[in-house]
C-alpha cells in the first residue's frame, strides 16, 4: 500500500473530523461533569447556598477531598426524600466494593460521621453506599481537610459559607442569613439545617434551578456540537470516497494487469477496500488522540478534569473506521467490475463496449431521497408528542435535533437534485456566451461527470445549507430579541440593595457629577417612583377587557393580562405594543375603566426582557415585555434600587466614583450593575458560541472543498487523453485550464446557491414555527445579505482554486507526453 | 496592425506592417527539419527517438513517412505539429522556428495552420459529429453562422451530411475517421498531420479514406504529412520517406 499525499490527505480529513467528534464528547462530558460537580461540591447538596455577593458564584473554596472523577455525573440524580446527592455507581464497581460493612457505626436520624481512617480502610468514597443495620446509606458528604471526617446523609461544614436546607424550596429571598431565617419562620417554612457562615452580606441561590438550567444548557450545547460533528463526519466520509475513487482511478491499469494475470474481481475489491480501511483507521486513531489532546488542553485551561472514558475514545474510532469501509465500498465495487481490455488501453478509458460512459444524472434520485428523508423527519416531529418516547428531556432534545438535522439534509438533497441543475444550466449558458469554445466544452464535461459532481454538490450544499440556517437563526434572534428593550427602563446603571440603600449614599449619587438623571425604585413593592414631578399629564385612555368579567373588549391581546388583587392594589401588565400605540410611557397616569368604575393607575415600569442584545430600534414594539401599571397603594417608600443615566462620555468616570462610594459601606449589600458591561458580557458570550459554530462550519466547508478538489482532480485525470487531443487541436493551456475551472466553479456555485436557497427557506420556516409555538414575537428573518454574498463569493473562489490542483499537474505536461501517456 | 515577417529561401528579408491583412511570401519549404534529435528519458535511461533527422516538406506536398513500429514516425509528426520540442536541432513550420516558440504561440499556430488526424480518431465522445467539427472553430472565435455553415460544408465534403447529429459511438470506424478529417480541416489549415489514419480501419475503408485525403490534397493543395507502415497506403503519397531507428534512411 502506497502512503502518498492522497493517503495522508484522506487520513488528515478523517482525523480532523474524528478529533472534533472525540473532543466534543470528551469536552462536553468534562464540562458537564465539572460544572455539575463544582456546583455540587461547593454546595454539598443543599437546596440553597448563601454566597458572598461580591464574588457572585465564585465561592471561597472549601477544602475537601475530590470526588472520584471516573463517576459519570450525567447520572447524578437528586434524591426525592433524602438530603443527599445520590451518585449512582455502576454495578460492577458496587460489587467490587462489597456491602454490609461498618456495623459499629452509631447512625443517628440524619446519619453520622465516620473517620477518614475508617473510610480509607474500607475504601469508601463519596457516592458509595454502605449498609448499617440493614439500612442502606449513601455517603454524600464532605471531607474537610482539617477534620477529615465523612458524614453520612448529612450536610455539615463550617467556615466561609453557610449552607441551608429548606423543608420546602418555594421561596428564596435576597436577604441576609438572619433575614432568611426570619422569613422562613414567618412563612412557616422549616429550615432543616443551617450552617453558619462568616456573617457577610449574602444572597441566596437555589441549587435545583441552577442544576436544571445547567443540564438543559449542556444538553443544547452537546446536541448542537454533536450535530455539527456529525456533519463534519459525513463530509469527511465523502472526502474518503473521493480520494479512494482517485486512487482507484490512478491504479486502473495496475488493477487490469492484476486481473490479466489471474487475480479475481473480489481480490481487486478487497484491495481497494483495504486501502480505504487503512486511511480511515489511521485517521481515526490520529483523530481520537488529537481530540483527547485538545480536550486535555481545553480542560486544563478551564481547570476541569479530562473525562477519558470508553465512549470518547472507542466511539469516534469505530465511527471513523466504519465510515472508511462504507466510503470505500462503491469505489471498490466499481474498480472490480471494470473491463480488463479497456482498462489496460488508456485510449479506451471512459468507454464501455465501444461507447463513452456517460454518468447518469442523480437529480431524480436526490430529490426522491430528499423528499423521503424530510417528509419522514417532519412526520416524526409531528407525531412525536403522541408517541410514548422513553427518556427524559435530553433524549427528547436529541431526537428533535436528529430529526431537524435529517430534515435539513433532506432539503439540501432536494436543493441539489432540483435547484442546482437549473442554476448549472444558467451558469453554463453564461459561460458559453462569454467564450463559446470553453463554455461548450465545459458543459460537455459537466454533463459527463454528473454523478461525481452531484456527490460534491451534496457535500457543498449541506455545509452551506447549515451555515445559512445558522445565520438565519442569528438574524432572527437579532431582530426578535435584539430590539431596543430598555434594560431597567433604559438606565445606564443600577445600584441596588435588597435591604434598602442608605439615605446618604442615595444623596451622594444624586449629587454626583456625570449623572444625567436618576430614578428610584422602592424595596419589595416592585414599583417605581421618581424625583421628578411625573403625574401632570394623565392619559385618559380606557383599557377594557382586562379580565373575562370586564366589559367590552377593545384589545383582545389584553385578555390574558395579569391582574393583581386586592382591588385597591392593582398591578397590571399590558403588552408593549398596546402601550406604544397609546403613547403610554413611564410615569404617566392611566385611567383603567373596570365596568363603571375608574381606576387610576401609574405606569411604573416597562417590563424588561433580557439585557445584552444589540439594539434594533424599529422593532421595539415586537419586543417581549410590556408596560407595568400600578396603583398608588403599591408604591413603597424604602429605596431599593437607583436607576442612573449618565451624561454623554461620563460613564467610565462616574461608575468609578460610584464604586468608590460603595466601598464606604462594606457591610451593606450594595451591588452595581452597569448596563454597558452587561451588554458587552452577553454579546461576548453570544459571539463566542457563534464563533465556535462558525469555526466548525468553516471546517465542514473546507472538507467539502477537499471534496471539490478531488472530484475535479478525478475529472481531469479521466480526461487526460482528451486534453492531449484538445491540445493537438491547438487549444491553449489557459483554455484547457478554463474548461476545468468552469466545471469546478459551476459545481461549487450551483451547489452553494441551492444551499443558500434551501438554508434560507429552512431558517424562515423555523422562525415561523417558533413564532407559532413559542407565542413570542419572533421575526422570521432571511440570513444577512452580507452572509449570502460572502458565501457566493467564497464558492466562486473555491471552484477555481479546487480545479487548480488537477490542472497544474496535467496542463504543464507537453501535449505529446499527454497523448503518449495520459 | 499585424507584423509580417517575410522570408525568402529561409532567410529573413524584412518585415512590414499591414492593417488586418496577412501576407506570406513562401518560396521555401513549408516544414524544415534540420539535424533534429529527440531523446526521451525513461527513468535514468536516455532513449533516442530521433537521431539527426533532416527533412524538407514542400508546400502542397503529400508526404508519407514509413517505417517499423518504434522508428520515430509519431515523434517526428509531433515535432512538426509543435506538440513537442526537439532535444537538439531546428524545426521550422511555415517559416517560424518551432524550437524557440512559446507554448501559446505554438497552440495558436496549431489551431489555425495544422490539422491532426489520429489513428484512433480521438473524437470527443459526448459531442455530436457537428459539435466535434465545430470545436476548433469555437476556439478560433469564428462567427457562429460561419462556423455552422463551414462545419456542414466540411461534413458534406466527407460524405457525412446525414450523420451530423449522431454521437461518435453511433458511427463506424470509417465514418469516425471522416469526422476526424473534417475536424482537422475546420480552421482551413495549411498542413495536415496524419498519424496512421487507416490503422484502425479495414483495408477497403482504409483505401477509401486515403483516397479522400488524396482528393483533398489535390483539390485544396494542402500539405499532408502521413505516417504509415502500410506500403499500399503510402503509395498514394507524392513522396515516401523511410525511417529506421530514428533516422531517415531513404
Amino acid at each position: 500500500m502506497r502512503i502518498n499525499k492522497k493517503f495522508l490527505l484522506g487520513a488528515l480529513g478523517i482525523a480532523i473530523s474524528v478529533a472534533l467528534f472525540s473532543s466534543i464528547i470528551a469536552i462536553t462530558d468534562s464540562l458537564q461533569y465539572g460544572l455539575v460537580k463544582a456546583l455540587m461540591d461547593d454546595e454539598w447538596g443543599v437546596d440553597a447556598v448563601v454566597l458572598p455577593e461580591e464574588d457572585g458564584i465564585a465561592l471561597e473554596p472549601v477544602a475537601h477531598e475530590p470526588l472520584d472523577w471516573s463517576y459519570s455525573l450525567r447520572r447524578v440524580k437528586r434524591a426525592e426524600n433524602l438530603d443527599a446527592i445520590i451518585i449512582e455507581l455502576d454495578l460492577e464497581r458496587e460489587r467490587k466494593m462489597g456491602i454490609g460493612i461498618a456495623k459499629d457505626l452509631d447512625v443517628g436520624e440524619k446519619g453520622c460521621a465516620i473517620s477518614t481512617a475508617l473510610s480509607e480502610d474500607r475504601g469508601l468514597d463519596i457516592g458509595d453506599s454502605i449498609w448499617v443495620n440493614g439500612k442502606k446509606y449513601w455517603i454524600d458528604g464532605l471531607v474537610k481537610e482539617n477534620t477529615r471526617i465523612i458524614y453520612l446523609n448529612s450536610v455539615m461544614t463550617y467556615g466561609d459559607i453557610a449552607l441551608i436546607k429548606f423543608a420546602d424550596r418555594d421561596e428564596f429571598y435576597s436577604r441576609s442569613v438572619d433575614e432568611i431565617i426570619e422569613a422562613s419562620k414567618e412563612m412557616g417554612s422549616k429550615i432543616s439545617a443551617i450552617y453558619w457562615a462568616s456573617g457577610e452580606v449574602l444572597v441566596v441561590l437555589p441549587i435545583a434551578q441552577g442544576l436544571k438550567a445547567l443540564s438543559i444548557g449542556m444538553s443544547y450545547l452537546t446536541a448542537t456540537f454533536l450535530i455539527v460533528a456529525i456533519i463534519a463526519l459525513i463530509v469527511a466520509s465523502i472526502l474518503i470516497f473521493s480520494l479512494i475513487s482517485i486512487r482507484a482511478e490512478e491504479r486502473e491499469r495496475e488493477f487490469a494487469i492484476y486481473r490479466a494475470i489471474g487475480k479475481r474481481k473480489n481480490g481487486i475489491f478487497f484491495m481497494v477496500l483495504k486501502e480505504s480501511l487503512a486511511i480511515s483507521a489511521t485517521g481515526a486513531v490520529l483523530g481520537a488522540l488529537l481530540g483527547l489532546g485538545l480536550s486535555a488542553l481545553l480542560a486544563s485551561a478551564l481547570s476541569m478534569p479530562v473525562q477519558v472514558n470508553g465512549l470518547s475514545l472507542i466511539l469516534p474510532i469505530s465511527v471513523g473506521v466504519i465510515m472508511g469501509i462504507v466510503s470505500g465500498l462503491y469505489p471498490a465495487y466499481s474498480s472490480a467490475k471494470k473491463e480488463i481490455s479497456q482498462s489496460i488501453d488508456p485510449h479506451r478509458r471512459g468507454y464501455k463496449r465501444g461507447k463513452v460512459v456517460m454518468e447518469r444524472g442523480m437529480s431524480g434520485l436526490l430529490v426522491g431521497i430528499g423528499f423521503l428523508v424530510s417528509f419522514l423527519s417532519l412526520f416524526t416531529l409531528f407525531v412525536m408528542p403522541v408517541l410514548s418516547v422513553r427518556g427524559g428531556e435530553e433524549s427528547m432534545l436529541a431526537i428533535v435535533m436528529i430529526l431537524m438535522t435529517s430534515m435539513i439534509v433532506g432539503l439540501a438533497l432536494i436543493g441539489v437534485g432540483g435547484v442546482a441543475p437549473l442554476i448549472e444550466k444558467g451558469l453554463s449558458r453564461l459561460t458559453k456566451a462569454i467564450s463559446s469554445g470553453v463554455g461548450t466544452t465545459a458543459e460537455t464535461y459537466v454533463k459527463r461527470h454528473r454523478r461525481r459532481n452531484a456527490t460534491t454538490s451534496v457535500m457543498f450544499s449541506i455545509a452551506i445549507c447549515f451555515t445559512v440556517f445558522i445565520s438565519s437563526i442569528y438574524a432572527m434572534q437579532d431582530r426578535s430579541f435584539g430590539v431596543t428593550i430598555p434594560y431597567e427602563n433604559g438606565a445606564d446603571c443600577v445600584v441596588s440593595s435588597p435591604e434598602g440603600l442608605p439615605d446618604d449614599f442615595v444623596d451622594d449619587l444624586r449629587s454626583m457629577g456625570g449623572v444625567k438623571s436618576i430614578s428610584l425604585v422602592t424595596v419589595g413593592k416592585e414599583c417605581l417612583i421618581s424625583d421628578e414631578i411625573l403625574f401632570e399629564q394623565p392619559i385618559n385612555c380606557v383599557l377594557y377587557g382586562v379580565d373575562e368579567n370586564l366589559a367590552d373588549t377593545i384589545y383582545p391581546e389584553f385578555r390574558g393580562a395579569k391582574v393583581s388583587l386586592p382591588e385597591e392594589q392593582w398591578q397590571v401588565t399590558i403588552p408593549r405594543s398596546i402601550a406604544s400605540s397609546l403613547g403610554i410611557d413611564l410615569w404617566n397616569k392611566v385611567n383603567l375603566m373596570v365596568g363603571d368604575e375608574r381606576k387610576e393607575l401609574y405606569v411604573v415600569g416597562i417590563a424588561s426582557a433580557l439585557p445584552g442584545f444589540p439594539s434594533v430600534k424599529e422593532n421595539e414594539n415586537l419586543a417581549p415585555g410590556g408596560a407595568v401599571l400600578c396603583s398608588p397603594g403599591l408604591i413603597g417608600e424604602d429605596i431599593g434600587r437607583v436607576l442612573i443615566n449618565f451624561e454623554p462620555g461620563m460613564e467610565g468616570q462616574t461608575v468609578k466614583q460610584i464604586r468608590e462610594k460603595m466601598s464606604f459601606y462594606p457591610y451593606e449589600p450594595i451591588s452595581l450593575t452597569v448596563t454597558s458591561e452587561e451588554v458587552k458580557g452577553a454579546k461576548e458570550a453570544s459571539s463566542i458560541l457563534l464563533a465556535g459554530l462558525f469555526a466548525i462550519l468553516i471546517l465542514s466547508v473546507l472538507i467539502a472543498f477537499f471534496g471539490l478538489v478531488t472530484s475535479s482532480y478525478v475529472s481531469i485525470r479521466e480526461s487526460g487523453f482528451e486534453i492531449g487531443v484538445l491540445r493537438s487541436l491547438g487549444i491553449r493551456k489557459s483554455a484547457i485550464s478554463a474548461i476545468f475551472t468552469v466545471e469546478a466553479t459551476v459545481v461549487a456555485l450551483s451547489s452553494s446557491i441551492s444551499g443558500v436557497i434551501m438554508g434560507s427557506l429552512i431558517g424562515w420556516v423555523y422562525g415561523r414555527q417558533q413564532q407559532i409555538l413559542m407565542e413570542l414575537p419572533v421575526v422570521s428573518a432571511l440570513p444577512p445579505l452580507s452572509v449570502i454574498i460572502a458565501i457566493i463569493v467564497v464558492s466562486a473562489i473555491l471552484g477555481p482554486v479546487a480545479a487548480k490542483f488537477g490542472i497544474r499537474a496535467l496542463v504543464r505536461r507537453k501535449p505529446a507526453d499527454v497523448l503518449r501517456n495520459p | 496592425m499585424k507584423v509580417v515577417i517575410v522570408y525568402l529561401h529561409g532567410k529573413r528579408i524584412g518585415e512590414k506592417l499591414f492593417n488586418y491583412m496577412f501576407l506570406y511570401i513562401r518560396m521555401d519549404p513549408i516544414v524544415i527539419l534540420k539535424r533534429v534529435h529527440k531523446t526521451f528519458l525513461l527513468g535514468r535511461r536516455a532513449v533516442p527517438a530521433l537521431r539527426g533527422v533532416n527533412l524538407d516538406v514542400e508546400r502542397g506536398e503529400f508526404l508519407a513517412i514509413m517505417g517499423p513500429s518504434g522508428c520515430g514516425k509519431t515523434t517526428l509528426l509531433n515535432l512538426v505539429g509543435m506538440l513537442d520540442k526537439p532535444t537538439e536541432g531546428r524545426v521550422v513550420v511555415k517559416g517560424r522556428d518551432a524550437t524557440s516558440m512559446s507554448d501559446d504561440l505554438a497552440s495558436d499556430l496549431r489551431l489555425r495552420e495544422v490539422g491532426f488526424v489520429f489513428q484512433n480518431f480521438n473524437l470527443i465522445p459526448n459531442m455530436t459529429v457537428l459539435e466535434n467539427v465545430q470545436l476548433p472553430m469555437r476556439f478560433a472565435y469564428m462567427n457562429r453562422i460561419r462556423m455552422e455553415s463551414r462545419a456542414r460544408m466540411l461534413l458534406n465534403a466527407v460524405g457525412l451530411e446525414d450523420r451530423m447529429e449522431h454521437l461518435p459511438s453511433e458511427l463506424s470506424g470509417g465514418e469516425q475517421q471522416r469526422v476526424s478529417i473534417a475536424r482537422a480541416l475546420a480552421n482551413d489549415p495549411s498542413i495536415l498531420i496524419l498519424d496512421e489514419p487507416t490503422g484502425e480501419l479495414d483495408s477497403e475503408m482504409g483505401h477509401e479514406i486515403i483516397s479522400l485525403l488524396k482528393r483533398l490534397n489535390k483539390k485544396s493543395k494542402k500539405t499532408m504529412i502521413m505516417a504509415s507502415h502500410d506500403p499500399s497506403i503510402a503509395s498514394y503519397a507524392d513522396r515516401v520517406v523511410r525511417m529506421l531507428d530514428g533516422k531517415v534512411v531513404g
